[in-house]
């Protein structure tokens, strides 16, 4: 991204909010942090006893009917949709000052995971499905039996299922309970993703296409299929520990989260008498290629990071914090590392990450970290990237609200 | 500022697989509908579906993905991969030219849900299920933790993403738009603004899709939204027709290279047609329906014509979403009445879906074919089945043939469960294709 040529108001971040493991909501989560309590634990949300991957970082004691506004409208929610509308709704009174903002123009940016399969339904309906004369002990005991389906299985189905389940869900229920119209797109579901949506409304507000937006991600892998399919990927740590850089790291741990940033034009901001936490200043993307998996060389991190520092004008040695990755997975912290000695010249800015403490929400991760980085500001500009286990990295560009309108003579008469 | 142009064209659908050769279909007003006949339906209300029949993927698929996909049974991603093949085939005769810096290309597109097939749902789960529906924690477990797992989840549904970014050197992103039935349409959309933004320089954008399985098709009938009827099959899916009752599934992809106007120009590339807006909305209503006055798709419509700088009495053709379910089809006429006025005033629009069904995820990017067909042949492609318009459905939707007429920009629109709206401007380019 290059807030250049056709830019009309430079984009700052107004307002966040999260829903993670570590508390309910942005001073729950920050307090959380500080204390540097670790919200790792033992897989609750199913029996994963025999599962060789026994921990999580779950959101615990999130109650919908108490944040969220529409009651119906939770039993249409899945869990990560959940999540968004809370961090959402967090994020816009975080944003509001002293005027209530505008909404029907706002622009919505959200990533989000998978599908969020109902497994208890789709198990009970497979039940039921099964061929009628079969015993356990017969052939024909695993099959199913589509006609039957059709006769009698599919009328115990929730009709709604499919609506529950589909990605774009957490966007269309922020979109409800905020009233935003504006411009949009749902994206993931890896853990790039939401940080590229946090850039693609950067961008929106950029060239005016939205005056605001609402940009993150929400995440919420705690179940069998994701965690089978993590595992199976060998990114899971089986001792239940995220521990990034550590000799003793052996992988990553799922973890649940949302966060979500208002995203507005600094113009605008000033006009409706809200201080802003911080300014975007530029974005980059990269994609690694080779086998699946979270990137295991240091090329994207280190393209992703200078297509951010480029578009934002900042040399590397400008930047005062880098928020990392930080998997947990020995290989994908390596190149990691090896990127940020290449990028910042063997001498790396203070680095900071929190997957440790709330464990790897994935599509939710790059966005919660920026969400904190908004929260408690450096003094300086400063980067924060995030990769997905399809090799793709997104790099963000935060950095001190400029004085006035943040526009410069120059620039004003190219405006 | 960058002119953005479609240079290559990739698709895979009921109506075949080359785009002049689609184009033909939708201008002939013929149907790829056919009898759902992939799996057992008897008992079943579903009888129509738009299939993709007899599709080889070693025909398309470089050898290393047919490998790696050969008895995997994930159609979706070989359709996917198929319109990308054949869409940068058609661009460039070959591979992406050296020229274009890998670092400046993209791969985006548009996806649903994974597609599981009957055989390894059962073989995956039925042995940990026991006959109350309740999963065997103990057993499931186990079994994840092998070397084989069959919860390596088989049918990644970005795996084409992944797939078609590695093969085509796209170093800049590789991203997927998860915004249903808008998806497709959506990352033409996001491509065109990078290229014209100077972001990007090649990008290969559109959609794919197939839930023409049993899991898929139920779950579109259990939300009421597919046809039942008794008609000929060919005659069920019926946009704007009083007797509409639902939609037709369908499956397919289609794929587009779009890179800088000049630029592809002077490389002699084919210009199908040039994109010059995109403008996006959010319904805010209902998760389960549109919002019946059509103001959420008014707004992609009308955002879409700012950001081509166009007027609405400049539109020539409207490529609607036309579901041909009750809502959507009432819904998009107010619509399009409130951007463009009434009958008399608002432009011919007509729905490709009387022909392909609606391909989900990919549908807007398939229907993009209708768009490049009028461009191509200054005809408008028809609404078959239009034979008794609702009453609240008057406006001029090319009934049942395709009609000439002089089309030099077109919108088309796509509208996603949930309430989120695309609409694209594209333009003729004269003498490009």
């Amino acid at each position: 991204m290059t807030f250049g040529a056709d830019r009309v108001d430079r984009p700052v971040v107004c307002g966040v909010g999260m829903v993670t493991p570590a508390g309910l909501d942005r001073a729950a989560t920050l307090e959380g942090l500080r204390a540097g309590r670790s919200a790792v634990g033992p897989i609750e949300r199913f029996d994963a006893a025999a599962f060789p991957w026994p921990a999580a970082a779950e959101v615990r004691g999130f109650v919908p009917r108490q944040v969220l506004p529409d009651r119906k409208a939770i039993k249409l929610m899945s869990p990560p949709a959940r999540l968004a509308v809370a961090a959402a709704l967090e994020a816009r009174e975080h944003a509001a000052g002293a005027d209530e903002p505008p909404s029907a123009d706002g622009g919505l940016w959200i990533a989000a995971g998978y599908e969020t399969i109902d497994l208890d339904s789709v198990l009970r309906m497979m039940a039921s499905c099964r061929p009628a004369e079969a015993t356990p002990e017969m052939a024909g005991w695993n099959h199913i039996d589509v006609a039957r389906l059709w006769r009698e299985a599919r009328h115990r189905m929730n009709p709604l299922n499919a609506l529950k389940i589909l990605p774009n869900m957490a966007l269309a229920h922020v979109a409800i309970a905020t009233g935003m119209r504006g411009p949009n797109a749902a994206l993931g579901p890896h853990g790039a993703s939401g940080l590229l949506a946090i850039g693609e409304a950067a961008e929106a507000v950029a060239t005016g296409e939205a005056p605001f937006a609402l940009a993150g991600g929400a995440d919420s892998p705690i179940n069998i299929f994701m965690v089978a399919y993590f595992g199976a990927e060998g990114l899971l740590s089986p001792s239940g520990r995220c521990r990034p850089f550590d000799p003793a790291a052996d992988g990553t741990v799922p973890g649940e989260a949302a966060a979500v940033l208002w995203i507005e034009g600094l113009r605008s901001a000033r006009s409706r008498g809200v201080f802003p936490l911080a300014a975007v200043l530029g974005h980059g993307t990269a994609q690694g290629h080779g086998a699946y998996g979270p990137p295991r060389r240091p090329e994207p991190w280190l393209a992703a990071g200078g297509r951010a520092l480029a578009a934002a004008g900042v040399a590397a040695g400008e930047v005062q914090r880098w928020t990392c990755d930080g998997w947990g997975v020995p290989e994908v912290d390596a190149a990691e590392l090896r990127a940020a000695a290449a990028l910042f010249g063997g001498q790396p800015p203070p680095r900071r990450g929190h997957k440790g403490l709330v464990g790897h929400a994935f599509a939710a991760a790059g966005a919660l970290e920026a969400a904190l980085c908004c929260a408690e500001p450096a003094d300086g500009p400063e980067l924060v990237w995030a990769a997905g286990v399809d090799g793709g990295v997104a790099a963000l560009v935060l950095g001190p609200v400029p004085d006035g309108d943040g526009v410069t003579a120059d620039e004003e008469e190219t405006l | 500022m960058n002119r953005v142009a479609i240079t290559g064209v990739g698709i895979v659908c009921s109506l075949g697989d080359h785009p002049d050769r689609v184009m033909d279909a939708m201008l002939a007003g013929r149907s790829g509908i056919g009898r759902l006949d992939r799996f057992d339906t008897e008992g079943f209300e579903i009888r129509a579906a738009s299939m993709v029949r007899d599709f080889d993927p070693a025909r398309y698929l470089a050898e290393p993905h047919a490998a790696f996909l050969a008895g995997k049974e994930d159609l979706k991603t070989e359709l996917g991969l198929a319109a990308c093949e054949l869409a940068v085939r058609d661009a460039h005769g070959g591979d992406v030219p050296d020229g274009i810096p890998r670092q400046e290309r993209a791969v985006l597109l548009g996806s649903g849900l994974s597609s599981n097939v009957v055989a390894e749902t059962e073989a995956d789960f039925m042995p940990h299920i026991d006959s109350d529906g309740r999963f065997d924690y103990a057993s499931g477990g186990r079994r994840a933790g092998e070397v084989d797992s069959p919860y390596r989840w088989r049918h990644l549904s970005d795996l084409a993403v992944h797939l078609a970014a590695h093969r085509f050197g796209a170093d800049a992103l590789a991203a997927t738009n998860y915004s249903a039935c808008a998806a497709g349409l959506m990352t033409v959309g996001q491509a065109f603004r990078a290229i014209r933004a100077g972001r990007l320089r090649w990008a290969l954008a559109g959609g794919f899709e197939s839930m023409i399985h049993p899991f898929g098709v139920l779950s579109f009938q259990l939300l009421g939204a597919l046809s039942e009827s008794a008609r000929p099959l060919r005659e069920i899916s019926r946009p704007f027709d009083g007797d509409r009752d639902g939609f037709v599934i369908a499956e397919g992809a289609a794929a587009f290279v779009l890179e800088p106007l000049d630029a592809a120009r002077a490389a002699g590339r084919r210009l199908y047609a040039e994109v010059v807006g995109y403008g996006t909305s959010v319904d805010a209503h209902r998760v389960t329906a549109p919002s019946p006055d059509g103001s959420g798709a008014a707004l992609c419509m009308a955002r879409a014509l700012t950001d081509a700088g166009e007027p609405p009495e400049a539109v020539d053709y409207i490529n609607a979403h036309g579901t041909s379910t009750v809502l959507n089809d009432i819904a998009e006429t107010r619509a399009i009445k409130r951007v463009f006025g009434g009958p008399g005033e608002a432009p011919p629009v007509s729905s490709t879906k009387s022909m392909v069904g609606h391909a989900v995820a990919a549908a807007g990017a398939v229907e993009m074919l209708a768009v490049l067909a009028a461009f191509r042949d200054q005809a408008l492609p028809p609404t078959i089945n239009l034979d008794r318009p609702d009453p609240e459905c008057d406006l001029d939707y090319v009934p049942r043939q395709a009609r000439e007429a002089r089309v030099d920009l077109a919108l088309n629109n796509s509208f996603g469960f949930g309430g989120q709206n695309a609409s694209l401007a594209l333009r003729r380019v004269r003498g490009g294709a």
